[in-house]
């Protein structure tokens, strides 16, 4: 008997998963895109945030990082601290219990940077993600890795192509991390024979349906 | 009051002057860092809070603990003879030992569960009994018995690991009791009552206080964590719904709820918490459910009266640990005695727990004591009376300055195929001076417990 995962916590791992990878990819691109609105285009910001179907609005490049970590828009970086605190909190008997501390100090970081607007600066940006990446290293430094931990490279996974579709297109990385994909799909629905013939049965039509595809072959994993 | 200083004690003061201070901070962060909570509701609102932890440990030398020892298994053992007989045959009521009408009366007991034998006729699996050290007699003297869901063993095991990291001289320098198999005692007893099937600690959802506890402990025991819609019956047995839809049968729960959350088909049709039809798989033999359902009437304030009577009636033997001087106002006697002294006594709610519903009578009003002997009048199986005990205090850091708080003691005692005591426990101390209320629902703070010798 494989491990025993509920599909509650298998849920809170893949979306653990995609938050943190979320946060990672809108701090990867907030630099670039800061130095970009000094030296370039002061609308750089607008741009990228364009690419999530978001409208902000900011004085200069401070303020973009202000706007973009905190503004009042469903990517705001701290709430999706949030999220990711709220279910690592909920699953966090299935998570290595220091990459669940630096979730929550990831978090806590955030937060006190919210309270503290003169701190929202490159060094914060650097911070949380070496945050990230220690959450990361944590979790894969295990030589086999468990039910759990694909659910949470599941989610990583499929926010990593998100990101990747909406700023570089269906390219040959996207190709590349569709396989991955459905290679830890294939894994996980290897414990489950029905699964693995629905999850086969599914295609990718076209490159906007990828990531609905995607979510609902992880959606065909978890019976609620 | 703090207790006579020993050798240990000394020990301890000394290596603790040469300690860097600073470090004490380190606790704080490690309990933010690692979210070891303990939730509130406020006002409405849901505070997720760490508990107030003082680094200063309470000492307790193994010898002494020794007679703790045995005087919690002597303890537990009748209390579960006493259950046993309670749901099946009743000898100790009808030999009159206790009364019928007190039993009846308890808000604990569940008459349906009459004949029921539990698996392995174990009922009282994982106990927290509430001590204090009193200072007239120097003797240690059991407050409460907590029988049903006795919460707070998480704390000194999690904070235990990093006072090793963080002060490791007293480590090396002591002989300190590990504390690390406390969760092996749990599993040992989930097994050992298991009825065939994977062990499940059923938890009422993460805004519970003491979510971070069972998250910890199904982690440490090896057992899943489930919430109620997580499980499910079928054919009056119990499964656990794997992700992948796959039922796997569960035998053993160590369930985080009360009894009349725990099945809406039998006990309260509006808990959302509880799992429809377990009670029906419990009552079949197919599960076991730790603690035992109906142990709430051992746990009474009212029975623990009867306690040190169990202990001759089931074991012959005379109890090593005392209760405080307890008086009940259902006895026209102790009425009396009650209500000639009852500026000097505590007043407790059997009915209330949590240090909820204790009322100390040299606190109140004339007034307010007058309004209490019409309600003990009216209903003298609602109260119990006790001598305040004087218990020691233990010596707590506060932001450099050392000040002395009560503090009590929470001993775990886990019941399976033998009982253990776990060699630590669960010390709270009141944040304020001269309070002696020290639950954490009150406010209170939590210590390290070392049993331990030079």
């Amino acid at each position: 008997m494989g491990q025993l995962l509920t599909a509650n916590s298998a849920t809170n791992l893949y979306w653990l998963g995609r938050y943190l990878e979320r946060i990672n990819g809108l701090l990867t691109y907030m630099m670039p895109v800061y130095d970009e609105c000094i030296d370039i285009d002061k609308e750089a910001g607008k741009k990228l945030y364009k690419g999530f179907s978001i409208e902000i609005e900011y004085e200069n490049a401070s303020d973009f990082l202000t706007v973009a970590m905190f503004g009042d828009h469903n990517s705001n970086v701290a709430m999706l601290a949030e999220y990711a605190r709220e279910n690592a909190i909920i699953c966090r008997n299935y998570i290595n219990t220091e990459a669940f501390g630096e979730v929550i100090e990831l978090y806590n970081m955030l937060q006190n940077a919210a309270k503290n607007h003169h701190e929202i600066d490159y060094r914060l940006i650097n911070n949380a993600l070496s945050l990230i990446s220690e959450i990361w290293g944590e979790v894969f430094k295990v030589s086999k890795s468990s039910i759990s931990d694909h659910f949470l490279r599941l989610g990583r996974l499929i926010e990593r192509l998100d990101f990747h579709l909406r700023f570089h297109g269906h390219d040959e990385h996207a190709l590349n991390l569709s396989d991955q994909i459905n290679g830890t799909i294939g894994f996980l629905a290897s414990y489950d024979a029905t699964v693995q013939e629905k999850s086969t049965q599914m295609t990718m039509d076209s490159k906007t349906d990828i990531i609905e595809t995607m979510h609902a072959k992880v959606q065909s994993l978890i019976v609620e | 009051m703090i207790e006579t200083q020993t050798e240990l004690h000394k020990k301890f003061w000394e290596i603790y002057s040469k300690q860097d201070r600073a470090k004490v901070h380190e606790f704080k962060k490690y309990m933010d860092k690692f979210a070891i909570n303990f939730n509130l509701y406020k006002d409405g609102n849901f505070i997720e809070q760490s508990l107030p932890f003082d680094v200063i440990p309470r000492i307790i030398e193994k010898s002494e603990f020794n007679k703790i020892e045995r005087g919690l298994q002597q303890r537990i053992q009748a209390l579960n003879l006493f259950l046993e007989d309670l749901y099946t045959d009743a000898k100790i009521v009808k030999e009159g030992v206790v009364p019928q009408e007190f039993i009846e009366q308890a808000s604990g007991y569940l008459k349906e569960f009459q004949g029921f034998s539990p698996s392995k006729k174990i009922r009282t699996h994982i106990n927290g009994i509430d001590l204090v050290k009193d200072t007239v007699t120097d003797e240690w003297i059991i407050l409460e018995d907590n029988l049903r869901v006795p919460s707070g063993s998480s704390y000194p095991l999690s904070i235990r690991d990093t006072y090793r990291k963080i002060y490791p001289e007293f480590f090396e320098n002591f002989k300190i009791e590990p504390i690390k198999a406390y969760p092996s005692y749990i599993e040992k007893a989930m097994n050992y009552v298991n009825t065939g099937g994977i062990n499940v600690v059923l938890t009422p959802g993460r805004y519970n206080s003491a979510y971070y506890e069972h998250s910890y402990l199904a982690q440490e025991v090896g057992a899943q964590l489930v919430r109620a819609h997580e499980l499910i019956v079928q054919d009056k047995k119990l499964y656990f719904k794997n992700y992948n839809g796959k039922l796997i049968r569960v035998g053993a729960v160590y369930r985080r709820l009360d009894d009349e959350f725990i099945d809406p088909n039998f006990f309260n049709p509006e808990s959302l918490i509880g799992v429809p039809g377990i009670i029906e798989a419990y009552l079949a033999g197919n599960v076991a459910l730790m603690n035992a359902v109906g142990n709430g009437v051992a746990d009474d304030k009212g029975i623990y009266y009867f306690v040190p009577k169990m202990i001759e009636y089931y074991l012959g033997e005379e109890p090593i640990l005392k209760n405080a001087p307890t008086y009940l106002p259902y006895f026209k006697e102790d009425k009396e005695y009650i209500f000639k002294n009852i500026e000097k006594l505590v007043i407790k709610d059997v009915a209330e727990a949590g240090g909820y519903g204790v009322l100390f009578g040299h606190t109140m009003s004339e007034l307010q004591l007058s309004d209490l002997k019409a309600l003990i009048e009216a209903n003298p199986r609602r109260f119990i009376a006790q001598e305040l005990i004087e218990f020691y205090d233990e010596q707590c850091y506060f932001n450099g300055d050392i000040a002395e708080r009560k503090a009590d003691f929470r001993a775990y005692v886990i019941m399976g195929e033998d009982i253990k005591v776990w060699q630590c426990g669960l010390t709270r101390y009141a944040l304020e001076a001269g309070n002696y209320l020290v639950n954490s629902s009150q406010g209170g703070g939590f210590k390290d417990t070392w049993v331990m010798e030079l």
